[in-house]
């Protein structure tokens, strides 16, 4: 087997039995896992709670030592230090330190890695933009949400560029638009090369990002395939068009009671609840509702393999996706490329429009302030929380009338 | 050397933040800005400086270790709060971890260590620079104190060759022939301790020659030696008081005599000090003891006038060698060396157990550490072999075993002799180093990599 077809994991019968502390077995958590992932590919890990899936990982990353079978991370023993170079995770919480802020913590992790001081800060601040974290970076990990501690874990698993990045329920804690954020990037760096192992509980999570998924129960593979295979209904067939009329549907339903002696169910598709949730964030953040906590998330580092000249920020796609969904139902989410290319232009226009100096009566001249620079993809605006609340104040008005006007 | 680096600033970071460290400096600050003023000692300037300088670095060696063993518990903490995942997930071997915890620890120690060294120093000179009561209490405070002296003993005579003629004597008188075991060793042996004990004791109206050796110090008028004594007189003087005259030089080999008569309790220590031009330019030192109580007393032979120096450290001679605030470094760097034994214990203990158990355990060691001598002391009555069964097998193996690798603390506590002005030697310290850290912690150290490096980091709820 050739070096650049070797799989970045294999796992050969790996079982691990829990003992208690009489060394008597108490739990069987994995039993005999046979996995494979091939570099490039997103893998996903499924399984209810207790199923084995964190159990698996920690081994795969030497955290845990499997009971018996052997593991091999780019042809080495997870112990291996070496292999760590190349290995980013996310553990199913944010296991950071507390009394450290956000540059701080990826300065530590920089570190660890041996990377230089500029190349350090250059993607720690790449990062914090990426993950939305920018404005509050020299806040606390300890006072953050648990939102904002999975988007500063999820930088700190990128901050080595890792080819193989571990992510264990990367998406818990995270309010819709974060879940959004998180899976694009997962679905970016996926098309950038890198090899994904993605363990969720959340489905839809793991259908939107993964190209081959394995399902656990019990600590046993129940299945394992690629989402086409899994979730193909072979005994359908769906006709999809734009709106017809009523005598056209008449007729087709004929047509096909007289050849295939079948009934047809014909319906007008909905959208998604989280498109919906996300055009009115947009909505929001574009008509600049304060808001304070996690910024919006900015744009995939360069140093992690995104090209320079794409414009590929996230917001970009977010917006692009969500004002192409909004409007019908989505298949299965493709690459961001084979999204809608073109831009909800009115989005984009107010966020790169520089904020009005003027301040409202009442506002204080610092809050007021707009930013100098103006509000590109790549700078995280505001952040969620208030922008619900605004959504339930006093700005209603503006976003309706915003979401009227789109 | 990089990622132990990374691990030991992050942990020296986190001691300030989670304010651990800073709570030791406050007590430390609290501690050795009031000490000054609440050192009063026998009321004298020295005294006071002799009091401040012992709880001072008594408080300081006490506080630290307290701080090495409770810093320990950031690998606890990692642990339990499963930072540690992350952690071992990125390009650090788990024995640089380790040893990156316990350096960011000595590091912290060393810091405040010359924090507070330097504030030692600091009001030590204060307190020095108060007006002293006499010039025996300036004298002091230069001369005993406020340096660094090296004491050397005297030699006691070879009394070999006397005790073999002595011996033979004996065997001719037929002293030993009615004997049921006759050792001849032993018996020799025996004859020349009696001739030393003899020789220790100067009768009224003799003297005696008291020789030192290697006293190497600036032999010129205006520096000074002291001599230290401390004797028993055979009885009891009415008022306490015994009369001698030490006269110190060699006239052969052409040094400056100086004759020092002396009227001095009993049962307490005494120093004399004469220039240091009395020392022979090979080093040497003559020193001769007169006593001058009377021999005969109202007719009767006065016994109880003999003055005996027991111990072979009853009479030492001592001169500067150094300054005080080296000897102040050197017994802090004593200090720094046992917290660092101590941080390798905390640390070891932390990599397998939960902080509270890895806290006690740590604890425990430090008491006895400390208490070495007086608990081997109290198992030193059972014989290695016998038939004492379990008890002595666990005493012998077991308690041994373990005062193998805990040290004995006293061994390396030189407080005693900064406060006595004596020299603390830098050979002291090396072999401290060499004993201490290089291979008792380095033990440690191994014990807890190997130990961390064979667990699971995790445990996994399910």
């Amino acid at each position: 087997m050739s070096k650049a077809s070797l799989p970045v994991v294999q796992t050969v019968g790996l079982n691990k039995v829990f003992k208690d502390f009489w060394r008597r077995p108490r739990v069987s958590a994995v039993q005999n896992l046979n996995i494979e992932i091939k570099p490039g590919e997103v893998f996903g890990l499924l399984g209810p709670n207790g199923s084995g899936k964190s159990t698996a990982i920690k081994m795969l990353l030497g955290l845990l030592y499997p009971t018996k079978g052997r593991i091999s991370i780019f042809g080495r023993p997870p112990t291996d230090v070496a292999i760590k170079q190349r290995i980013g995770y996310l553990p199913e919480e944010s296991y950071l330190y507390r009394f450290l802020d956000a540059r701080e913590t990826l300065d530590f992790y920089g570190r660890l890695f041996r990377q230089h001081g500029q190349v350090r800060r250059e993607r720690r601040d790449m990062l914090l933009d990426m993950v939305g974290l920018q404005h509050e970076s020299k806040r606390r990990i300890g006072e953050y949400s648990k939102g904002m501690a999975r988007r500063i874990g999820l930088a700190q698993a990128l901050i080595n560029d890792p080819e193989f990045l571990v992510l264990d329920e990367p998406t818990s804690g995270l309010d819709p638009i974060g879940t959004r954020q998180i899976k694009d990037v997962i679905r970016r760096l996926g098309d950038m090369g890198k090899t994904i192992l993605l363990s969720s509980h959340l489905l839809a999570d793991v259908e939107d990002v993964c190209d081959r998924v394995c399902i656990l129960y019990g600590g046993k593979v129940q299945a394992e395939g690629t989402i086409k295979e899994l979730l193909a209904q072979k005994d359908v067939t769906q006709i999809r068009a734009d709106k017809l009329r009523t005598d056209t549907i008449e007729e087709i339903k004929s047509v096909v009671e007289r050849r295939e002696s079948k009934s047809i169910e014909v319906s007008v598709p909905t959208g998604r609840l989280e498109n919906l949730f996300l055009k009115i964030v947009e909505d929001a953040q574009a008509a600049k509702v304060e808001t304070s906590g996690a910024g919006q998330a900015g744009a995939i580092p360069e140093f992690l393999g995104a090209a320079t000249d794409d414009g590929g920020t996230l917001i970009q796609s977010l917006i692009q996706a969500a004002d192409k969904e909004v409007k019908s139902e989505p298949v299965p989410m493709a690459s961001p490329e084979s999204v809608a290319p073109k831009p909800s232009q009115k989005v984009l226009d107010e966020l790169t429009k520089p904020k009005q100096p003027a301040h409202e009566p009442g506002q204080s001249s610092e809050e007021a302030t707009p930013s100098t620079s103006p509000v590109g993809p790549t700078k995280p605006v505001q952040a969620d929380r208030s922008i619900i609340e605004g959504l339930m104040g006093q700005s209603d008005s503006a976003a309706e009338k915003d979401r009227g006007n789109g | 050397m990089g990622s132990i680096w990374t691990v030991a600033r992050h942990t020296i970071s986190e001691s300030i933040r989670n304010k651990v460290a800073l709570s030791f400096i406050f007590m430390l600050g609290v501690l050795l800005v009031g000490l000054p003023f609440a050192s009063k000692g026998d009321n004298t300037v020295s005294g006071a400086v002799q009091a401040f300088l012992s709880y001072s670095v008594t408080a300081v060696s006490a506080l630290l270790s307290l701080l090495s063993i409770f810093l320990a518990k950031s690998i606890s903490d990692d642990l339990s709060g499963k930072q540690i995942l992350t952690l071992m997930t990125k390009p650090i071997a788990r024995w640089k971890y380790v040893v990156g915890r316990w350096f960011g620890i000595v590091c912290i120690d060393t810091a405040l260590l010359s924090v507070a060294g330097l504030m030692i120093y600091g009001f030590t000179m204060y307190l020095a620079s108060r007006p002293a009561q006499d010039e025996i209490d300036a004298e002091r405070l230069k001369g005993q104190i406020l340096c660094a002296r090296h004491a050397s003993n005297f030699k006691i005579p070879d009394f070999a060759a006397e005790a073999e003629a002595k011996y033979q004597e004996n065997v001719e008188l037929g002293k030993y022939s009615g004997l049921a075991e006759h050792d001849e060793e032993r018996a020799k042996n025996e004859i020349q301790a009696q001739m030393i004990g003899r020789w220790r004791a100067v009768w009224p109206r003799e003297s005696r020659l008291f020789e030192f050796e290697d006293v190497r110090c600036d032999r010129s008028p205006e520096s000074m030696i002291h001599l230290r004594y401390v004797h028993h007189v055979a009885g009891f003087p009415p008022d306490e008081i015994v009369k001698y005259t030490w006269i110190f030089g060699d006239p052969e080999k052409g040094t400056a005599l100086y004759p020092a008569p002396r009227r001095d309790y009993i049962d307490r220590i005494h120093t004399v000090s004469v220039p240091a031009d009395c020392v022979a330019p090979d080093n040497t030192l003559q020193v001769v003891f007169e006593n001058l109580n009377p021999y005969v007393q109202f007719g009767e032979v006065q016994y109880d006038n003999t003055v005996v120096f027991q111990k072979d450290d009853a009479v030492q001679v001592y001169f500067q060698v150094g300054t005080f605030g080296g000897n102040l470094t050197r017994t802090l760097s004593l200090v720094l060396c046992k917290l660092a034994f101590l941080a390798a214990i905390g640390v070891a203990f932390a990599t397998v157990f939960s902080f509270p158990v890895a806290c006690l355990g740590a604890f425990s060691v430090l008491l006895l550490a400390t208490t070495k001598e007086f608990l081997l002391d109290s198992v030193s009555w059972i014989p290695e072999k016998g038939s004492l069964g379990l008890a002595q097998f666990l005493l012998n193996n077991i308690v041994r075993g373990i005062y193998f690798i805990i040290p004995n603390f006293d061994k390396f506590n030189s407080l005693d002799l900064l406060v006595d002005g004596r020299n603390v030697t830098l050979m002291w310290v090396l072999l401290t180093i060499g004993s201490l850290v290089l291979i008792k912690t380095t033990i440690l150290l191994i014990a807890g990599c190997l130990m961390f490096m064979r667990r699971e980091v995790d445990e996994v709820s399910l």
